[in-house]
C-alpha cells in the first residue's frame, strides 16, 4: 500500500487522494463531477460560492450525515462522504438557482459561450426552470482597455478576478465595489488595466465577464477552431500556449498548463502579442530589389531559385536570429557552413548568451523554474527587472515573497489551499525578497529590501555576499547571506550583466556547497537566445567584420533585423562590400527593406519548430496555421535553395526529422532535441487530432469558391494530426483539453498529468557545481552609464506589432535619479537627445528617486529605432523640438 | 414454398391494375405542405426589420451534414453575422438548426423546390437566405431579452430588468 496516498469513500466508491489535499481537488482529480466557483487550483479556495456542498458522514454508523463544503474540507483518511445525496443535489440547486437569478440572457451573444464554466455547472446540476419572477440588477460596463472587455452583468460574483488580479498578481487598480446583491468588480475609474497579467481574467473567470477584446473581433466558438500547442515566442520562459486558428486565420491564444513553467497563467504580451501573425507588418510576399531600389514581386519558386544563386559560390555568410527556431538557424549553419555562420546578437548580448552556457553546461549550476521560483524560501534578484523581461518568473517570484512559510502554517493548522487564512499568516512572516537592481522594480512592493547598487557596486556586493557565506565571521551590513544561509531552497534571479551572471553562480555554489539547496534564474534577452547560442557561433559585429574583408561577398540574413542589433554606421558601410543581402524573415522590417532578395517565411505558428527557453528547456511548437497561400518555413527554403545551387548535403534533410538528426550530428549539446519527437504517434489514424471533435462547415466552408470539399490539409512533419480524425492521449501533448461536460478550460484539472514539460538539454546533476573565474572588474565609465529598460509591452520585436500591445505601449524615456537629472537642469518630462556611442535616440525624462548615482536607463526596443548599445557611456543633450533625433 | 410466394407475389401485383392511382401530377399539382414542413432554410428578420441572427454559432455546430457555415462581425455590441453560408447540396432538411436557434432567426420553410444544374447553385450566400419578414415567430426580438446593451437600449432597459445600480452605494 502507497503510504503516500488516502484513500476516500465517495459514494461506496473508493478514490485515492494526495495529502494535503482537499475533498474539492481529491474528487476532481479522481474525475468526479463536482460543481463548484470559487476554487481555483492556483488560487486555492476560499469557500465563498457554496457550490461544492458535499455529505461528510462521521463513520460508518452515521446515516445522516452533514453538509460540508468540499473546497474547505481537508482529505483525511478513511474518510466516508457522499456526492450524490439528495440534500447535497438540491442545496447545489439552490446554490446555482441563486446564482442565475440576475445572470442575463447573453449566451448566444457572448464569447464565452461554449466553454463556459458557468454553462458546465449548470448542466452539472441539472438545473433547468428559472422561478425567480423579479427584475434582474444590470450594471453598466468600464473601458479596461485594449485587451479586456468588461460586460459586467454576467457576473456571478465568485470573487475569482479580484483573488487573481489583486491577491496573486499584485495589481492595485482593480477591486470590489459596492455591497450584497450590488457588487461590482472593476476599476474607481474606467481605464486601461495597468498589470500585464490582466488576460489572465479572461480564463480565470467562470463566465463571460472579461472577454479576450482582439479575439472578439474575429470571434469563433472553442469548438470551431483549430487548437495546436505552441511555445510563447515573446521571451526566454518559454510559456506553454495553445494557438487557435479557423479557415487559415489565426484567432487566440490560451494558456496551456504547463507545471514547471506558466502553470495557469500567461502574461498579456504572450496572450495577445501573437496577433503580430495578422499584422499588416507581415512580409507575405518574396520580392527582389534592383539597383535602383524598384521591387519585383517573385513567387516561392522564383525566390528560392534566385536564393540558390549566392549558395552556388561557397563564399556565403550566414546570420542566424535568436528569434528563428533550431531548425532554421540548424538550416543556415549546414549550408552556409559554421566558419561563415554568425549569431545575429550584439556583442553585449552574445556575452551574456555565452556565459549562460557556460553556467548552465560547463558549472553545471541547478537552474529555478518558475515553479522553483514560486516555491522559494527566499529569494534574491541582482542586475535586472524580471516583471519586464520574464513576466512570468516575475509573477511566481511574487508568490514566494506573499506565500506563508510552511512552518508559520504548521503552527497554525492551516493547509496550504486554505487562501484566505493562509495570506493573512504571510502577513507577519513575508518570505525575504531581496532586490539589488539599479533601477526600480516593480517587484519592489512586495519585497523585504531593495537596494540600488550601481553596476560596479552590484558585483562587489555579489562577491561580498559569497565571502560572506564562505566566512560568516565577516561583516554583514545588508544581512543577505544571513538570510539566504537560513533558506532551505533560495532562488538568485540575475540578469544584464556576464560578470555578476558569474558572481550569482558561485554564490549558489558556495550555498550548494554548504548544503542550502540554492538555485540560479537567468534573464535571457529572446526566446531563443540560448538555443542560438549553443551553435557557438561569433556575434553580429564578427559577421561585419569578416564582411569588410571582402572574403565572402553574399550575406543571407535569418529572421533577424540586424538594425535592432548593431549600430547603423558599421552596418550600412559593412552592407557597402558585400554583392547580395537575402533577407528571410515573416515581418517587414528595415533589413528587408534594404535586402536584394527579401523572402516572406512563415512565423513560428507556420512551422514546426524548437526554441530553447532560458532554463535550457528544449521545446517544440507546432504549425498552428493551416491557410491555402501560407509561407514556407524558414528552413524549407534554405532546403530547397541548397537543392537548388547543387548543394547536396541539403537533399539529406528532406523531413524535420532529418533535420534535427543532422543538427544532432552536427552539435552534441542539441542532441537531445531529438527526443522530443514523440514516436508514438507514428501513423496517421494514431496522431492527436488538432481539430475537436465538433468542428463544424466542413461542406460549406470553402463552398463560396467551389462547392466540391477540398482535401485535407496533410502536416507529414507534425505528430499532430491536422484532420479531426486521431486518438486524443489522456497524458502529454494534448491539442485539447476536454471532458464530457466540462468545456471550459478548466477541464484541464480532469488532467493532471497533461502537461508537456521539454526536455532539459542540461539535466540537473547532484554534484556540487563549479566554481567559476570572474573577470577583471571594468573600468569606471566616465559620465553617466545607461542601462537598458526593456519593458513588457514595447521592447519585444514581434508582440509590438499585434494592435492591441502596440497601443500600450508608452512613450520611451530616459529614467535618471533626481540629483543626476538636477545638476544638468533636467526635469521630468523634458524631452532629450541621449547618444551613446554614435546612436542617438530622443527620450523623455522620468525621475526615479531610489534609482543609483551616475545610471541612467534608457528604453529600448523602440519600434522602428536602432537599439544604442547599451550598456554604455550616455551623454544627453536639449532636444529641439521638430527636429528629427 | 417459394413458388407459392412467387405467385402470390404476382397476383398482388395483378390486383393493384385496379386500384385508384396515387400518382400526383406534380409540378402542375401541387401537394399540400404543413406549414411545420421542413424545406428549404431561410434567414429571418425580428419585428424591428432588423436581421434576427446573431451569428451564436450552434446552428453550424447542430448541423449533422456541417452544410452551415458562418462568420460573426467585427461589431462588439450588437452581434451579426459578416456571412452566412448554406450549402444546399449537402443539406439533409433535418430542422436541427431551426431547433438550435436561439433568435429564431434560421427557419425551415415549405418550399423543397431547388433543383438546379450545377451543385455551386446549391450554395446559398446570407442575401439569398435572407426573408424581409418574421416567418412562424411574429413577436421575438431577442435583444429585448438580453443583457447586453446594443445601440438604442442601454443596460438595464431589456425586459424583466432593473436599471444600472450604482455600485459605490452601500443601500440594500
Amino acid at each position: 500500500m502507497d503510504l503516500n496516498h488516502l484513500h476516500l469513500d465517495v459514494d461506496r466508491t473508493i478514490i485515492t487522494a494526495q495529502p494535503g489535499q482537499n475533498v474539492l481537488e481529491a474528487c476532481l482529480s479522481a474525475k468526479l463531477d463536482l460543481p463548484y466557483f470559487c476554487w481555483h487550483p492556483a488560487l486555492g479556495a476560499v469557500g465563498a460560492c457554496r457550490q461544492c456542498a458535499v455529505k461528510l458522514f462521521n463513520g460508518p454508523e452515521d446515516h445522516t450525515g452533514t453538509i460540508v463544503m468540499a473546497c474547505m474540507t481537508p482529505v483525511t483518511p478513511g474518510m466516508r462522504l457522499s456526492i450524490t445525496d439528495p440534500a447535497t443535489a438540491q442545496f447545489r440547486d439552490r446554490v446555482i438557482e441563486f446564482v442565475l437569478t440576475n445572470h442575463p440572457h447573453d449566451c448566444p451573444v457572448c464569447e464565452v459561450g461554449g466553454e463556459c464554466h458557468l454553462q458546465d455547472m449548470t448542466a452539472l446540476v441539472k438545473h433547468t426552470e428559472r422561478r425567480y419572477r423579479f427584475t434582474k440588477r444590470t450594471h453598466l460596463n468600464q473601458d479596461l482597455g485594449p485587451f479586456i472587455r468588461h460586460e459586467m452583468n454576467r457576473c456571478i460574483g465568485c470573487y475569482r478576478c479580484v483573488r487573481f488580479y489583486r491577491d496573486y498578481a499584485g495589481g492595485d487598480d482593480f477591486g470590489v465595489f459596492g455591497a450584497n446583491r450590488n457588487i461590482y468588480f472593476g476599476r474607481a475609474t474606467p481605464s486601461t488595466l495597468d498589470s500585464e497579467f490582466a488576460g489572465n481574467l479572461v480564463e480565470v473567470c467562470p463566465t463571460g465577464v472579461f472577454v479576450d477584446k482582439p479575439f472578439a473581433t474575429r470571434f469563433r466558438r472553442k469548438w470551431d477552431m483549430r487548437a495546436t500547442p505552441s511555445i510563447c515566442p515573446h521571451c526566454a520562459v518559454g510559456c506553454n500556449i495553445t494557438v487557435q486558428e479557423r479557415e487559415g486565420e489565426f484567432r487566440r491564444v490560451v494558456n496551456r498548463y504547463n507545471a514547471a513553467l506558466n502553470g495557469y497563467f500567461l502574461c498579456d504580451r504572450g496572450r495577445f502579442g501573437v496577433d503580430f501573425i495578422r499584422s499588416p507588418a507581415r512580409r507575405r510576399t518574396s520580392a527582389q530589389r534592383d539597383a535602383q531600389g524598384t521591387e519585383t514581386p517573385l513567387d516561392i519558386a522564383a525566390a528560392t531559385a534566385a536564393l540558390a544563386e549566392p549558395l552556388q559560390t561557397n563564399n556565403v555568410i550566414g546570420i542566424g536570429s535568436p528569434r528563428a527556431s533550431l531548425e532554421a538557424n540548424a538550416a543556415l549553419r549546414l549550408l552556409v557552413g559554421p566558419a561563415h555562420f554568425y549569431a545575429g546578437v550584439s556583442d553585449h548580448d552574445a556575452d551574456i548568451i555565452a556565459t549562460a552556457i557556460t553556467i548552465l553546461r560547463d558549472a553545471a549550476v541547478p537552474i529555478a523554474t518558475p515553479a522553483d521560483a514560486a516555491q522559494a524560501d527566499a529569494v534574491l534578484i541582482l542586475g535586472e527587472d524580471p516583471s519586464d523581461i520574464a513576466p512570468i518568473l516575475a509573477l511566481s517570484l511574487r508568490q514566494s515573497a506573499q506565500r506563508a512559510t510552511s512552518e508559520a502554517l504548521a503552527i497554525r493548522q492551516i493547509p496550504v489551499w486554505n487562501d484566505s487564512a493562509a495570506r493573512r499568516s504571510a502577513a507577519g512572516s513575508p518570505t525575504p525578497l531581496i532586490i539589488a537592481t539599479p533601477m526600480s522594480t516593480r517587484l519592489d512592493d512586495c519585497a523585504t529590501a531593495c537596494l540600488r547598487p550601481a553596476p560596479t557596486a552590484l558585483l562587489t556586493l555579489a562577491a561580498t555576499i559569497k565571502a560572506q557565506l564562505e566566512h560568516p565571521s565577516a561583516a554583514d551590513p545588508t544581512a543577505i547571506a544571513a538570510i539566504l544561509c537560513c533558506a532551505s531552497a533560495p532562488v538568485i534571479v540575475v540578469g544584464g550583466d556576464s560578470a555578476l551572471m558569474r558572481a550569482a553562480a558561485n554564490i549558489v555554489t558556495t550555498l550548494r556547497r554548504i548544503g542550502i539547496a540554492a538555485r540560479l534564474s537567468i534573464l535571457l534577452p529572446e526566446a531563443n537566445s540560448l538555443g542560438l547560442g549553443l551553435f557557438g557561433a561569433p556575434p553580429l559585429s564578427a559577421a561585419l567584420a569578416a564582411i569588410q574583408t571582402g572574403s565572402a561577398p553574399h550575406v543571407i540574413v535569418l529572421e533577424n533585423d540586424l538594425h535592432r542589433r548593431s549600430e547603423t554606421g558599421p552596418l550600412e558601410h559593412a552592407f557597402s562590400h558585400i554583392a547580395s543581402l537575402s533577407v528571410l524573415d515573416c515581418i517587414e522590417t528595415p533589413t528587408t527593406a534594404t535586402a536584394d532578395l527579401a523572402i516572406a517565411v512563415g512565423s513560428f505558428a507556420d512551422a514546426n519548430g524548437t526554441i530553447v527557453n532560458q532554463e535550457g528547456r528544449a521545446q517544440r511548437s507546432f504549425k498552428a496555421i493551416f491557410g491555402a497561400d501560407d509561407p514556407a518555413p524558414s528552413w524549407h527554403i534554405l532546403r530547397n535553395a541548397g537543392i537548388a545551387a547543387g548543394r547536396l548535403e541539403a537533399t539529406a534533410w528532406a523531413g524535420h526529422r532529418d533535420l534535427i538528426e543532422a543538427m544532432a550530428a552536427n552539435l552534441p549539446d542539441l542532441a537531445a532535441c531529438r527526443i522530443l519527437w514523440p514516436h508514438t504517434y507514428e501513423g496517421d489514424m494514431q496522431r492527436p487530432p488538432t481539430l475537436p471533435h465538433r468542428y463544424s462547415g466542413r461542406t460549406a466552408v470553402n463552398a463560396a469558391s467551389h462547392v466540391r470539399e477540398p482535401q485535407p490539409f496533410a502536416n507529414p512533419d507534425s505528430p499532430l494530426g491536422p484532420t479531426m480524425e486521431g486518438t486524443m492521449p489522456r497524458t502529454g501533448l494534448m491539442p485539447h483539453v476536454w471532458s464530457p461536460g466540462w468545456n471550459s478550460v478548466q477541464a484541464n484539472l480532469k488532467f493532471p498529468s497533461a502537461a508537456e514539460p521539454g526536455v532539459m538539454l542540461f539535466p540537473a546533476s547532484t554534484r556540487i557545481p563549479a566554481e567559476l573565474p570572474l573577470p577583471h572588474p571594468p573600468s569606471p565609465t566616465p559620465g553617466i552609464l545607461a542601462l537598458p529598460i526593456r519593458r513588457v509591452f514595447g521592447s519585444e520585436e514581434l508582440s509590438n506589432l499585434a494592435p492591441a500591445v502596440a497601443s500600450r505601449v508608452g512613450s520611451p524615456i530616459l529614467r535618471l535619479n533626481p540629483a543626476d537629472a538636477a545638476t544638468r537642469g533636467l526635469s521630468a518630462g523634458t524631452m532629450v537627445d541621449c547618444t551613446i556611442g554614435t546612436t542617438t535616440v530622443r527620450r523623455s525624462i522620468a525621475l526615479d528617486p531610489t534609482m543609483a548615482a551616475g545610471v541612467a536607463g534608457l528604453t529600448i526596443g523602440v519600434q522602428g529605432e536602432a537599439n544604442p548599445p547599451l550598456p554604455g557611456s550616455l551623454t544627453i543633450t536639449a532636444s529641439h523640438p521638430g527636429e528629427p533625433s | 414454398m417459394f413458388i407459392i410466394s412467387a405467385i402470390r407475389t404476382l397476383w398482388l401485383t395483378f390486383l393493384h391494375l385496379f386500384h385508384k392511382t396515387e400518382t400526383v401530377q406534380y409540378p402542375e399539382q401541387k401537394p399540400y405542405l404543413a406549414p411545420r414542413y421542413r424545406g428549404r432554410i431561410v434567414l429571418t428578420r425580428d419585428p424591428d426589420g432588423e436581421e434576427r441572427c446573431v451569428s451564436c454559432y450552434l446552428c453550424a455546430a447542430v448541423c449533422p451534414c456541417d452544410c452551415i457555415s458562418l462568420q460573426k462581425s467585427a461589431a462588439p455590441d450588437q452581434w451579426t453575422p459578416e456571412h452566412f453560408r448554406i450549402n444546399f447540396s449537402r443539406c439533409i432538411f433535418c430542422g436541427f438548426c431551426e431547433e438550435a436557434c436561439p433568435t429564431s432567426a434560421i427557419q425551415l420553410i415549405p418550399d423543397f423546390e431547388m433543383s438546379e444544374i450545377s451543385r455551386q447553385s446549391l450554395v446559398y450566400e446570407k442575401e439569398h437566405l435572407l426573408i424581409a419578414g418574421t416567418g412562424k415567430v411574429p413577436d421575438y426580438n431577442f435583444y429585448r431579452i438580453a443583457g447586453v446593451a446594443t445601440p438604442g437600449k442601454p443596460k438595464g432597459a431589456a425586459l424583466n430588468e432593473s436599471p444600472p445600480v450604482d455600485p459605490r452605494g452601500l443601500l440594500p
